[in-house]
């Protein structure tokens, strides 16, 4: 008795399957566009007034000037100080309270704040108390105040604006569903400065 | 192997997969797992947690919060004021294991939370610290959409006690607080203290 004859199948070398496997899945890949350059996407800019929606909140940057003295709380510069203030009106979309609302906004001025730099305070504008989180529905204007040397900056310098988002992480082993990704910039606002304001100081009172 | 074993092998696999599309369906999520347990109450009558006995004694509205004994603030503000309307909740606390904060206490209305503010004078019930077995009472202070007031759900609305710390696998004591036509007026703040306790 004979033993049938191997199929033609069985002739082909292994590593001929392998190459086959990896020409097949290069291929798929390719067509699937998975090689190609991904295309830079440029940021939208938002007009000073108009409202970025993001995934947490709705900003309106409304104005942007200097000034030796924060709003509301009436606190002055030191000697040699001045404040940029980027007014804003933030709504939390949500359904919880947010604590986002101070990273929201970083701003960049040619040699005099970097875009990485946090602003020094961030005051809830109807109190003049620091922001601690936004309810949700509650429309809130909010001052973002970078302190910066006196005569840094002058009426009609340019100044550019980064929205930043945060985006939700599900399943997260540790705080489940309730954890989010690192802000990303999501826009710019490219704006000017109002004007530079100063305000007389009253003199000191001591005892 | 006959066409029969292999109809049969067929089915198995079929059936498997379905068996198992549904155990991954039904399956809980990460949330659910470590999700705490909430022990609800009414106003006025002790709402007992494994840490926490919680009592709302009352709310009220207020357009306008005098704070003029606020500490903490850097300038001088005797009254806070909202374009929405502040809730304010009191409530007597006892702690019954070891000491307890409760400052990420919410309001809860119609699925939306509110966060208790934390720029009132201290102490308020949202910086407080409490011991075990020593009650203490204040308020807690929300403010919240004057338009949600005027709903009908402002009628089922929920005071969430959550300390910042994480919940998960823990008691929470979730009390209902009825905020239907309350009126809206001018209202101090129960500052946060011990409740002496009469030796007589």
């Amino acid at each position: 008795m004979t033993s049938p004859a191997p199929s033609r199948l069985r002739r082909v070398p292994w590593w001929a399957w392998t190459l086959a496997v990896i020409v097949t899945v290069v291929t798929v890949i390719a067509v699937l566009g998975g090689f190609s350059a991904i295309p830079e996407e440029k940021l939208p800019r938002i007009p000073v007034g108009d409202t970025h929606t993001g995934g947490e909140l709705a900003t309106v940057v409304e104005r942007v000037w200097v000034s030796n003295q924060q709003p509301t709380n009436g606190e002055f510069a030191a000697t040699g100080e001045q404040y940029l203030i980027v007014r804003a009106r933030l709504d939390n979309l949500t359904s919880e309270p947010s604590s986002f609302g101070s990273q929201i906004l970083r701003a960049e001025v040619d040699e005099v704040i970097a875009a990485t730099v946090a602003p020094d305070v961030v005051l809830d504008d109807l109190r003049g108390t620091r922001l601690a989180s936004l309810g949700a529905g509650i429309p809130t204007t909010v001052d973002f105040i970078w302190v910066i040397p006196a005569d840094s900056i002058a009426a009609g310098d340019s100044v550019y604006l980064g929205i930043f988002d945060q985006f939700r992480v599900y399943g997260d082993p540790i705080f489940g569903d309730g954890a989010f990704t690192r802000p990303q910039l999501v826009a710019i606002v490219e704006t000017v400065v109002d004007e530079v304001e100063s305000v007389e100081q009253p003199e000191e009172v001591t005892f | 192997m006959s066409v029969r074993r292999r109809i049969q092998a067929a089915i198995a696999c079929v059936a498997m997969l379905a068996v198992a599309a549904v155990a991954i369906g039904t399956a809980p999520t990460s949330d659910d797992l470590v999700s705490p347990f909430y022990v609800s109450g009414a106003s006025g009558e002790p709402v007992q947690t494994r840490t926490l006995t919680a009592e709302v004694q009352g709310a009220r509205l207020a357009q306008t919060l005098d704070v003029s004994a606020n500490e903490s603030l850097a300038f001088s503000l005797d009254l806070l004021e909202t374009e929405q309307t502040w809730v304010v909740v009191d409530a007597r606390l006892e702690a019954r294991i070891s000491s307890v904060s409760l400052s990420n206490t919410r309001l809860r209305i119609a699925g939306v939370e509110y966060r208790a503010i934390d720029y009132l004078p201290a102490p308020t019930l949202v910086n407080f610290i409490g011991d075990p077995g020593i009650p203490f009472e204040g308020s807690f202070a929300f403010e919240v959409p004057t338009a949600v007031l005027d709903s009908d759900a402002a009628a089922q609305a929920e005071l969430v006690l959550r300390s910042i710390l994480s919940s998960q696998l823990d008691d929470i004591a979730v009390v209902d607080v009825d905020l239907a036509g309350l009126e809206v007026r001018d209202v101090e703040i129960m500052r946060a203290a011990e409740i002496a306790e009469s030796r007589e």
